[in-house]
């Protein structure tokens, strides 16, 4: 779900990286006004584990790969806003460094993975939870808030990727930028969601969301 | 030490770096290559039969110092890509672990002065 350099026009990711600036300014006033300096640690080693669950690639045989986020989990534990810039500076440090999703559209993955799965995962879990404490609903609110949030941002990132053909063509007609027409990118990239990489980060979300809500339920900020 | 409550997430972190070559040498043993829309312009190339001249301005932008997390070539032996992945892990997760630690040390001295 990287975007790298080439794929967006300028008119596609200059303004996600509007959105990506006035996001991160309004998410730190937030957390400048509520968070607990002691939380920052926890941002930090949130960061380094999406970092880390990214790196796990995972195959369709003989096809693509794709890889859990792991923000999903990150929002139910520390919300979405501060997973919102825990998941960005793994973004930008997969950029700058390692060259995983490109400079130009580090505004547009910010936007896809650290914005858009984080609200739709605490959404989704506060939908299917309710007021429930049971802990078999509670888990699969947080695995469904995993699958569904993941799905969410492939889309988004499929309709930025689909949409270039329209934006951009040279004088032979030609595309400039990613070439695939919405028909094709939409479909390509939901069906390997929806039926591996969603249920990855699903898994991802409940597994870790189980292990706090055995052992230490404080840390959940979803259900406090 | 500043580290001390956090040990319990820190060897689960250390954990998923060592493991890490997983995400290297299953797409491999699957014969799966790179992620739906992350290809390079020479298989967009490949697979489409043209080569988008933005796309190809765009991908030379920049250049990126581990570029595909292996800091020697990127078709190289498996074990050494393997090693190169956990390095890799390192680097990033020390890199982000520094700037936030960093930060809490920064912010607890200023209260103090």
């Amino acid at each position: 779900m990287h975007i790298p350099d080439g794929y967006l026009s300028p008119q596609t990711y200059v303004p996600l990286y509007g959105v990506f600036i006035v996001s991160a300014a309004a998410a730190v006033k937030k957390i400048e006004k509520k968070m607990d300096k002691k939380l920052i640690p926890y941002l930090g080693m949130a960061a380094a584990f999406s970092f880390l669950i990214m790196m796990f690639n995972i195959p369709i045989p003989g096809g693509t790969t794709g890889h859990a986020v792991g923000a999903a989990i990150i929002a139910l534990l520390l919300g979405p806003w501060v997973t919102f810039i825990a998941v960005s500076v793994a973004l930008i440090i997969q950029a700058l460094v390692f060259g995983d999703g490109g400079i130009t559209a580090i505004g547009a993955n910010c936007v896809n993975m650290a914005l858009v799965i984080p609200f739709v995962s605490w959404a989704v879990f506060k939908l299917i939870a309710g007021k429930s404490e049971s802990p078999g609903r509670l888990n699969i609110a947080a695995f469904m808030a995993g699958y569904i949030s993941l799905n969410i941002a492939a889309l988004v990132t499929s309709i930025e990727l689909g949409i270039q053909p329209l934006i951009a063509s040279g004088s032979d007609g030609n595309p400039l930028y990613a070439p695939y027409p919405l028909k094709v990118a939409i479909p390509a990239m939901a069906i390997e969601h929806l039926l591996l990489f969603g249920i990855v980060e699903g898994i991802v979300t409940f597994l870790v969301f189980r292990y706090f809500l055995k052992n230490n339920k404080e840390m959940i900020g979803v259900i406090k | 030490m500043i580290m001390q409550p956090y040990r319990k997430y820190l060897i689960f972190l250390a954990i998923l770096i060592l493991l890490s070559p997983l995400g290297l040498l299953l797409p491999h043993s699957f014969k799966a290559g790179d992620a739906w829309g992350e290809w390079s312009v020479k298989l967009v190339k490949e697979k489409t039969g043209t080569e988008p001249s933005g796309m190809k301005k765009g991908a030379a932008i920049y250049k990126a110092p581990v570029p595909e997390y292996q800091l020697g070539k990127e078709d190289g032996s498996l074990p050494g890509r393997s090693v190169s992945y956990i390095i890799s892990g390192l680097i990033g997760t020390g890199i982000i672990l520094i700037l936030t630690f960093g930060a809490v040390k920064f912010t607890s001295r200023k209260k103090t002065e």
